[in-house]
């Protein structure tokens, strides 16, 4: 039987991107993608979001397109991370 | 009005009967204030660790565990002002008081407030029962003992109408069973998350509910001798002070 999907909230959608443009360094949209398990569609819908906030830098390369982490993400990610920890004590999720 | 509120646990021996619930012996008044006013600071401290995060994170959970730590922080504070003034006026639990003096609208300010302090966190674990496996059903059955306990004690008025002296002390156990029931369902709520996923800090947050619950239950039957209230308040001050490491060691991780 197949388990049903965990609730996401949008703080950790916009982890789950950073982490996979983090871990990618300039990553392209199909790897991260695969590795945040979105549509295409939610996908460029947060990655506007996460530019508007500083939190990805686009670079334009022809058609391509890659994303970087910025030292602004790079401590959302940090923040986050010891949020999960902290809600997790306390058996939240966030 | 007052009768309403009378809890049906009256033990029907003249010696516990209006006048002696719950109250601090006078001697330990002003360290009671010390104690209340140190766990003001770590709630107040853990309520600004979660608006930091929420700020950050923009998570909803994160917000109640700001709202409810903060409000459980406004709540000491006024207990703290309370037992100072009721230390250095020598205001007298015993005697007929006016509902509205100072002494009494600050004790019901502060168990309205941590009443809606622990009732946001039991939200918050709602919101996240809703959204996860973990069976509801033990929740459901202290839900259910509790509304009972709180049922009984309304209609049970009658019992023990004629006890002089402040509101707090004919209503006090009721305000103080309310609290204890909340805390329960937050230490299963907390140990049902631990059957699920174990960490050191959870282990340590559960465990300062766990004390919290044993300290209000402790205040509930103080009136059996003083130190069981004295008790009551360093086990509280040891829960508090429990999750203030948790807070230390999570700021550290980072």
């Amino acid at each position: 039987m197949k388990e049903p999907q965990k609730y996401r909230s949008k703080g950790r959608i916009f982890a789950d991107i950073l982490r996979a443009v983090q871990a990618d360094g300039p990553a392209k949209v199909t790897h991260i993608l695969y590795k945040a398990n979105l549509s295409h569609d939610r996908l460029t819908k947060y990655l506007v979001q996460l530019e508007e906030t500083g939190l990805i830098l686009k670079e334009q390369d022809g058609d391509r397109s890659t994303y970087s982490i910025t030292e602004k993400g790079t401590k959302f990610l940090m923040e986050f991370r010891k949020m999960e920890e902290f809600a997790d004590a306390f058996g939240l999720d966030i | 009005m007052k009768e309403s509120f009378i809890l049906p646990i009256y033990i029907p021996c003249s010696g516990l009967c209006a006048g002696a619930f719950m109250f601090p012996p006078r001697w330990f008044l002003p360290y009671d204030a010390l104690f209340q006013l140190i766990t003001a600071f770590v709630a107040l401290a853990v309520a600004m660790y979660a608006l930091r995060g929420h700020q950050w994170v923009r998570e909803r959970t994160l917000y109640a565990l700001f709202l409810a730590f903060l409000l459980l922080s406004i709540g000491l504070f006024i207990n703290c002002i309370t037992l100072t003034y009721t230390y250095l006026f020598g205001v007298s639990f015993t005697s007929p008081s006016d509902p509205l003096s100072v002494a009494d609208m600050g004790f019901w300010a502060y168990y309205a407030l941590s009443m809606f302090a622990y009732s946001l966190l039991v939200f918050a674990y709602t919101l996240r029962l809703r959204e996860s496996s973990v069976p509801l059903s033990a929740l459901v059955l202290v839900g259910a003992g509790g509304n009972g306990a709180g049922g009984s004690g309304a209609g049970g008025g009658g019992a023990g109408g004629g006890a002089a002296g402040s509101t707090l002390l004919t209503a006090g156990p009721v305000a103080e069973l309310i609290l204890v029931i909340l805390l329960l369902i937050i230490v299963i709520s907390q140990l049902a998350h631990l059957m699920v996923r174990r960490s050191r800090y959870a282990i340590m947050v559960t465990f300062s509910f766990l004390l919290m619950l044993v300290s209000h239950l402790l205040i509930m039957f103080s009136s059996l001798e003083d130190i069981v209230y004295v008790v009551g308040r360093v086990l509280e001050l040891t829960g508090f002070l429990s999750l203030f490491v948790v807070l230390y060691g999570l700021r550290r991780s980072g």
